[in-house]
């Protein structure tokens, strides 16, 4: 009776585990249709809703001629949700920033990259898919270089910002200058413009922002400010997809950013005029192009 | 004035007890208002008074809120500019100046009115040192009143714990003292509030616009107790406004009691010169009555005057006044005929022997004055008893007025015809001389000869009945009426006695013998 109840018990269990497979082998299967009723373009709210609808509805009625589907525009609450989302395969695709787009490299389900945004330099005039850091002081200073600032007060933006601290940081290390030992005291002032207006104020010493706050202030304080240092490129947003969506659709969804080009598309002007970025088409670079931000990130523990 | 006087006490008297009356019950409402305002003052003091509590109270839980908080704790360790900076514009609402936060260095990491100064040193500051001077332990804590770059503040200063023992930082809460936060304190209270603190003074009322301590209705010091880290208030007083509505009702009370004795005084003499302009034309009329009852003018004057001065008088004035002229002129009249009858011959319609007298009189007192001449005429008729006793007595009137109307149509009218008595005429001629009184008597004689009837010449065909017999005399300066009289008298005797019918003169050459009394 104790076998024919183990031998019972044995194929009972057999049985729950073959069943067990097949439901899993069965999820592992459920894929994204082919030829989808609509898709989805999803974004988070760096900015007020309703500019970002503005800046981005254009764009979402080009892929939806060029596609031939029906594309939502999503706002999502934050970067969490938008970063769930992807890797749930909710959303399709995705614009986000390049440093929330290297934190999922690790990731099982990380979205495939289609495309680099792009912007037109105000000072240049050239089209680059990347952007810099720059360290700052006043011209007035006298220093002119980075070893110069020792026992000095420095300004970095924002714990989380790129070009305001993940990279300003990479370059200092980069020079065996251990920040926190280097200078007197560091501060977070939380946006560009506020190592600006700390470093006209005498607050801090240097500072660190991103190329295009330097470029504005330079224009509106002309020759009260000098370089130290220039950071290497740093990738713009990517535009990425549902690690499920299938090639096909990346493929033409890639083409269609590419077309767009640098010129006065309807989805270039829309963001230069509700988003203020200087919008100029899209570049096909690589994952690969996001690597020295991902190390960048990483040595300054920056939890995009 | 006697009636102006009671019509002035009658109308003065009932006012004057309504105006004082009126000024009795404002008064009394007046002290009323006042007890309640002082009511309200006590009111208002307790009002203040813990508005200030409640704001220093704002300060330390801010602090207290602001040196636990768990955001601000790792934005002090992080030395996170911004999010200290934020955090601090959070208190705004709480109506707080600033917030600063320091590191254990005295070094500031943030000021909430000013994102992008910071990093300075304030260790030597008073509130700052005396938290560092022996070290900074969990539970310090500074408060009072302190000087700073930009002012006076009072504040509250305590670390900054971490896992609410350690302290890693300092936060100062602060509140400015501005006039505009004093302000805040009273505001709605209709007070003021003044302080005093080093040397300077501050308050909720700025003195340019023209309010003046002089005007403070009331002081009341206010005392700031316990025991302060800095500076203390060295005076602070809440002002007292004059209220606004007890001071309206104080202001009307005055403007009413000038108003009343202005009215006081101002109404009899407004009274008195309207009843005095209203009845000026009755008292013109009563001393118009009253110079005619004393017979100081003449009727015909005072018909005159009330008939023309009073035409525009009141029209009971004037009527009245009318009556009287109306009456005066009736009066007159019948005077007129008195006085026509008084001096008139009945039968004759010539003037009689009263007035002749009188008329001489004045005939040569007008002579002593300005010169001139006068004559009289003394006629009589030739036995006119005979015309009465043949004839009867209207034959003999009937002669009388014959021969009167012959005198009336052929004399002067400057010449005064008299009856004298019985069939005796006398003419009074004023500038004639003794000839032309001559001449005159002469052409009279001769024309009542002619004059007589044919029954009058019937009775003595050949004599002279109903003829005349006319002495003449010129007044001499110096001689009385009644010489006068004499000497023509004298001379109508002997026109008698000289056969009648004929003039006689009293001569120069006569005039001794006539005044000698040869008669």
């Amino acid at each position: 009776m104790a076998w024919r109840l183990r031998g019972l018990s044995s194929r009972f269990l057999f049985l729950i585990s073959v069943l067990m497979l097949l439901a899993v082998g069965v999820l592992k299967a459920e894929t994204r249709p082919q030829n989808p009723a609509s898709i989805s373009l999803a974004t988070y709210p760096f900015g007020d809703a309703a500019s970002i609808h503005q800046a981005f509805s254009p764009l979402a009625q080009y892929l939806e001629t060029r596609l031939g589907v029906r594309v939502n525009l999503i706002v999502t609450r934050d970067y969490a949700e938008l970063a769930r989302r992807l890797d749930e395969g909710t959303v399709d695709l995705a614009w986000i920033g390049s440093a929330n787009y290297v934190s999922t490299f690790d990731s099982e389900r990380s979205p495939q990259y289609i495309a680099t945004y792009r912007e037109r330099s105000k000072e240049s005039g050239e089209v680059h898919a990347f952007y810099r850091a720059v360290i700052l002081a006043l011209a007035s200073s006298g220093y002119s270089g980075l070893t110069d600032l020792q026992g000095k007060r420095f300004g970095f933006t924002d714990p989380d910002s790129t070009s305001g601290h993940a990279y300003p940081r990479m370059m200092l290390e980069q020079q065996q200058i251990d920040p926190e030992q280097f200078f007197s005291d560091t501060y977070f002032l939380g946006t560009h413009r506020s190592v600006i207006e700390a470093l006209l104020a005498g607050s801090v010493h240097a500072g660190a922002v991103s190329d295009g706050t330097y470029y504005t202030a330079m224009a509106e304080y002309p020759g009260q400010l000098q370089v130290l240092a220039w950071s290497d490129p740093i990738p713009l947003d990517a535009i990425v997809a549902a690690f499920d969506l299938s090639p096909d659709t990346v493929a033409q969804v890639r083409q269609a950013l590419l077309d767009i080009g640098s010129g006065d598309h309807p989805v270039n002007l829309a963001i230069q005029q509700n988003l203020a970025w200087p919008a100029a088409g899209f570049e096909q670079r690589s994952a690969e192009f996001y690597l020295p931000l991902k190390r960048a990130l990483a040595g300054s523990a920056v939890e995009p | 004035m006697k009636l102006v006087r009671q019509v002035l006490l009658t109308a003065i008297l009932p006012l004057a007890a309504v105006l004082l009356a009126g000024v009795w019950l404002l008064i009394s409402s007046v002290d009323k208002q006042e007890e309640q305002i002082q009511q309200e003052d006590e009111l208002l003091q307790q009002i203040v008074r813990a508005r200030v509590v409640t704001l220093l109270s704002r300060v330390d839980a801010a602090s207290k809120i602001l040196a636990l908080n768990r955001e601000a704790v790792l934005a002090v360790q992080d030395h996170n500019v911004n999010t200290l900076y934020e955090l601090g514009r959070q208190y705004e609402p709480l109506q707080l100046s600033r917030i600063i936060y320091l590191d254990l260095q005295g070094r500031v990491l943030s000021r909430s009115d000013d994102r992008y100064r910071f990093g300075d040193d304030l260790s030597e500051q008073d509130e700052i040192s005396q938290l560092l001077v022996d070290g900074v332990q969990a539970g310090d804590r500074v408060a009072g009143l302190f000087q700073q770059e930009d002012g006076f503040y009072y504040l509250i200063a305590r670390p900054v714990l971490q896992y609410q023992e350690i302290p890693i930082g300092i936060v100062v809460s602060q509140v400015k003292v501005t006039p505009e936060r004093l302000k805040q304190l009273v505001l709605g209270t209709g007070a003021d509030i003044e302080i005093q603190i080093g040397g300077q003074r501050f308050s909720s009322f700025d003195e340019t616009e023209g309010t003046r301590p002089e005007t403070v209705r009331r002081v009341v010091p206010m005392g700031f107790g316990g025991r302060s880290a800095g500076l203390v208030v060295e005076e602070a007083q809440i002002l007292l406004w004059p209220d606004r509505g007890i001071h309206s009702v104080d202001s009307l009370a005055r403007q009413l009691l000038i108003l009343f004795a202005v009215l006081l005084i101002l109404l009899p003499i407004l009274l008195m010169w309207i009843l005095r302009r209203y009845l000026r034309p009755y008292a013109e009329l009563v001393d118009e009555l009253q110079q005619l009852s004393v017979g100081s003018v003449d009727l015909g004057v005072i018909r005159k005057t009330l008939g023309h001065d009073f035409r525009d008088a009141p029209e009971e004035v004037s009527r009245v006044a009318q009556a009287i002229s109306g009456m005066a002129q009736t009066l007159e009249r019948q005077m007129d005929e008195l006085e026509h009858l008084a001096v008139t011959d009945q039968l004759t319609g010539l003037k009689n022997r009263r007035f002749l007298t009188a008329s001489m009189q004045h005939a040569m007192a007008r002579i002593y004055r300005h010169g001139g001449e006068l004559s009289v005429l003394l006629i009589d008729l030739d036995q006119f008893k005979r015309i009465n006793d043949r004839l009867g007595h209207s034959k003999g009137d009937e002669h009388l007025c014959s021969v009167a109307e012959a005198f009336r149509d052929n004399c002067r009218s400057s010449d005064i015809i008299a009856r004298w008595g019985g069939e005796e005429f006398m003419l009074l001629c004023p500038d004639l001389d003794l000839k032309g009184a001559s001449d005159l008597a002469e052409k009279l004689r001769k024309l009542v000869d002619g004059l007589r009837s044919d029954e009058v010449k019937a009775i003595d065909p050949l004599g002279s009945v109903g003829t005349l017999s006319i002495g003449a005399a010129q007044w001499l300066p110096g001689e009385t009426a009644e010489q006068l009289l004499q000497r023509v008298d004298r001379a109508l005797y002997r026109a008698k006695e000289g056969g009648r019918n004929r003039v006689e003169i009293c001569a120069q050459a006569r005039i001794a013998a006539d005044l000698g009394g040869d008669h």
